[in-house]
């Protein structure tokens, strides 16, 4: 039915060290079968994420890669869906909050200066080349020198 | 035990069980937005507390998720297998409204369902043998003829070693003894 390698997830963003990588929280509803009623169960997914688009906070679509990049990098960033405290209105398109849509003028008198609107469909997450001709891949992952590392 | 809690009736198998829409293998993920408060996401607030417990049960592989207090009107948002999405808008509808134009636009219609039915039956059918079903083949059954890639036959039912020429002389296994052969004339 469906392939291996389209296996998509919607989660939240969650902070993580990696440097080009992005934690993200997966909620999926699990059966307790003793008081029958579903509960949200959290998992963790690693998903490439090299230009950092995604900010802490962002709910995500996931999608799984052909081939691991690394032993926990095994999804990558697909588009950002709600980006946190910026929220776009899939009906209407415009941008707005629990209770209202922003009026963009207004906001532009007030705040000088908006946050950046990263959808996540542009150049940088498209895989043009294959892993293996990516030039990250020749060098080593992490550098030999004990001063570089950042921990 | 008693049923504690709202409407307690939706924690019991039975209920679960009634859920009729069985949503199409190509959706994923079901996402639904909707607010707290407000008479038009009313709607919106039934039908997540009452059919998405069934919707999940009956369609155990997709990812159902709740947003709430994002956006001023409620929404139902499936993003399928290719990328693609699909946006319901669920202002001011009840939630039987909700789950049926949910069953109509990405529920799977009564022909898939029994031909899904028909297909599970076949395979739970122990006379089948074959790759696609339980038994690939009868010497699998204790009691049967062993494979004879494993165990070789005896050689008088090894196909090289019947005598077809005495065989064909016999007389069919299927004849009656009682009714006399016909004399034929030998030359």
């Amino acid at each position: 039915m469906a392939s291996h390698s389209s296996r998509i997830l919607l989660g939240q963003v969650v902070q993580s060290k990696l440097r080009d990588a992005a934690k993200v929280q997966i909620t999926r509803l699990v059966l307790d079968e003793y008081v029958m009623q579903y509960f949200p169960n959290k998992s963790k997914v690693f998903s490439f994420d090299p230009k950092k688009v995604t900010k802490v906070g962002d709910i995500v679509l996931v999608k799984e890669l052909e081939a691991k990049r690394t032993a926990f990098i095994t999804h990558k960033i697909e588009k950002i869906i709600y980006s946190v405290g910026n929220v776009r209105d899939p009906i209407t398109g415009r941008r707005c909050d629990s209770k209202s849509y922003w009026d963009e003028d207004e906001r532009k008198k007030l705040f000088e200066k908006e946050p950046e609107e990263k959808t996540g469909l542009d150049e940088t997450f498209a895989e043009k080349r294959s892993v293996y001709e990516d030039d990250r891949m020749k060098e080593p992952i992490m550098s030999l020198d004990r001063k570089d590392w950042k921990i | 035990m008693p049923m504690k809690g709202k409407f307690p009736l939706r924690r019991t198998l039975r209920y679960l069980e009634r859920g009729n829409v069985y949503l199409r293998d190509t959706v994923k993920i079901v996402t639904i937005n909707y607010n707290t408060l407000g008479e038009t996401h009313k709607g919106a607030r039934d039908f997540v507390f009452y059919n998405l417990p069934q919707l999940q049960y009956k369609n155990q592989n997709v990812q159902m998720q709740t947003f709430k207090n994002l956006t001023p009107s409620p929404f139902i948002r499936c993003f399928l297998n290719d990328g693609d999405e699909v946006l319901i808008d669920i202002d001011s509808k009840s939630n039987t409204s909700i789950l049926e134009h949910v069953k109509k636009l990405l529920g799977k219609s009564e022909e898939i369902l029994s031909a899904e039915r028909k297909a599970r039956e076949k395979k739970t059918n122990p006379a089948n043998f074959g790759r696609e079903f339980a038994r690939e083949c009868i010497c699998q059954v204790p009691g049967q003829v062993p494979c004879p890639s494993v165990v070789p036959l005896p050689e008088e039912l090894r196909g090289k070693n019947i005598d077809y020429r005495t065989l064909l002389l016999k007389p069919a296994r299927g004849r009656d003894p009682n009714i006399p052969d016909e004399e034929e004339e030998e030359d």
